[in-house]
């Protein structure tokens, strides 16, 4: 069985696969592009989150990714990730790195994590004018060097913005050459995200359409993976558009159950209601898992939704509804087509 | 019997969750994530179970052989077989 065989075998018996775990919102960095609004709500305490922690357990959850904030900005992190780790999860960690000394790098290791994922925004001019902080660069690279040679599984990954698609490419070799680190598929790093508090100041830091394509093509080049243009699938409409409440869970510091990062929910809270009362019966959750392709009616018959990252919360975010059209997608979705017809124009 | 005397121990960098019986384990060992998921059945489950350090085989074995009535000479071989190959996959070690 593959692990996307047992995400769907997992999530029919109505076992959340992954849990992304957001420790805290605080974080030593200030970067431009952050979803997280300056609203920092009452975290929970380390025997609230270890409660948590049992709770995932139970259901059957076995996959958990910590994030943040900076999850190494909480005093407890060692605690949490031995105790996570004697619950026998596969942890993914998302960290800036800046805080990893050789001490905690240690105390990573011992909890034998399945990756540490790493932001880096570009290269030191660039990343410290994305998190706005002075020596984060250096910090960052160190704590990346200091975990391979502990061999810790460390994957590299970006956000695309304005600022550093110029220089991703040459990033991505630095990365895979000179750190001797993977680095992860940024197509989800093309999305940016609003402010959790409404604010759309991210979205400034968008590419335009002519730089969509030329940073599309370059990483399609560069990635020998990708040298394909995917083929169109059947309609698949019956499918789920994605994991959010199916496969896919979040919980928030202050212990409240979302489908994902996009979609906060209302009257969620794991201190009065259980995880199982909001997994099953919350109505935002039983929408999403009801969701189908073929319920994006401005969808039907799009001849670019092969290159389409069907996001529901952008959707919900940019029209006011999960089955609507989301104008995003569907510029990024014609920058990837775009940028495939250029490739194999180029290989031909 | 060897090997066996020691007290086998599941390794640390192993995920696993047991659900209606079954067990399913993933490993993230080496330089490359395996996309392979390993489950086990009913009575894997329950050695896996027992698999904790403080068990010895011959304890496991007698175990078996009190739960499912079989032979001590077949649940030995049985046991030794399921080891061998949990073993092998790195899920269990002797320490």
């Amino acid at each position: 069985m593959t692990q996307h065989e047992l995400r769907l075998r997992l999530a029919r018996r109505g076992i959340p696969w992954t849990c992304l775990f957001e420790l805290t919102y605080r974080c030593n960095l200030q970067c431009v592009h952050c979803y997280l609004g300056t609203n920092n709500p009452k975290e929970m305490n380390t025997d609230e989150v270890c409660g948590v922690l049992d709770t995932l357990k139970q259901v059957g959850c076995i996959s958990l990714i910590l994030s943040g904030g900076e999850i190494f900005a909480r005093k407890d992190i060692v605690k949490i990730l031995q105790y996570a780790r004697a619950s026998h999860f596969a942890l993914r960690l998302f960290t800036n790195g800046t805080l990893i000394d050789r001490a905690m790098a240690e105390a990573i290791a011992q909890v034998k994590p399945w990756v540490v994922e790493i932001s880096l925004y570009g290269f030191r001019d660039v990343h410290e004018q994305v998190t706005r902080v002075k020596g984060s660069f250096d910090d960052t690279v160190r704590a990346i060097e200091i975990l391979r040679g502990r061999q810790i599984r460390v994957y590299v990954k970006s956000v695309v913005m304005k600022q550093n698609w110029a220089e991703l490419p040459g990033l991505q070799q630095y990365v895979q050459r000179k750190l001797k680190v993977q680095w992860r598929s940024i197509d989800g790093g093309l999305q940016i995200s609003p402010c959790d508090n409404g604010s759309k100041r991210p979205f400034l830091f968008r590419l335009s359409d002519r730089q969509l394509e030329k940073y599309m093509l370059a990483a399609l080049t560069l990635n020998k993976t990708a040298k394909r243009n995917p083929e169109i699938r059947a309609a698949g409409e019956n499918e789920h558009v994605c994991g959010a409440a199916f496969t896919a869970c979040n919980i928030t510091p202050s212990g409240e159950l979302n489908p994902c990062l996009q979609i906060r929910a209302k009257d969620n809270s794991l201190k009065s209601k259980s995880f199982t009362e909001i997994w099953q019966e919350h109505p935002l959750f039983r929408q999403l898992r009801s969701l189908r392709r073929g319920d994006r009616q401005e969808c039907l018959g799009c001849k670019d939704s092969v290159h389409c990252f069907l996001c529901p919360g952008m959707a919900l975010i940019e029209r006011g509804s999960l089955s609507a059209r989301s104008p995003e997608a569907c510029r990024l979705a014609r920058g990837w087509k775009n940028a495939y017809r250029l490739l194999d124009k180029h290989l031909a | 019997m060897g090997k066996l005397r020691v007290f086998p121990q599941k390794t640390r960098d192993l995920a696993w969750r047991i659900i209606d019986d079954e067990t399913i384990l993933l490993s993230f060992r080496g330089k490359r994530v395996r996309d392979v998921v390993y489950t086990l059945n009913s009575t894997a489950t329950y050695i896996w179970k027992l698999i904790d350090g403080k068990h010895s085989p011959e304890d496991i074995a007698g175990r078996i052989v009190d739960k499912y009535g079989i032979s001590p000479r077949v649940a030995l071989a049985k046991l030794r077989a399921l080891m061998k190959d949990l073993s092998g996959r790195g899920y269990i070690y002797y320490p």
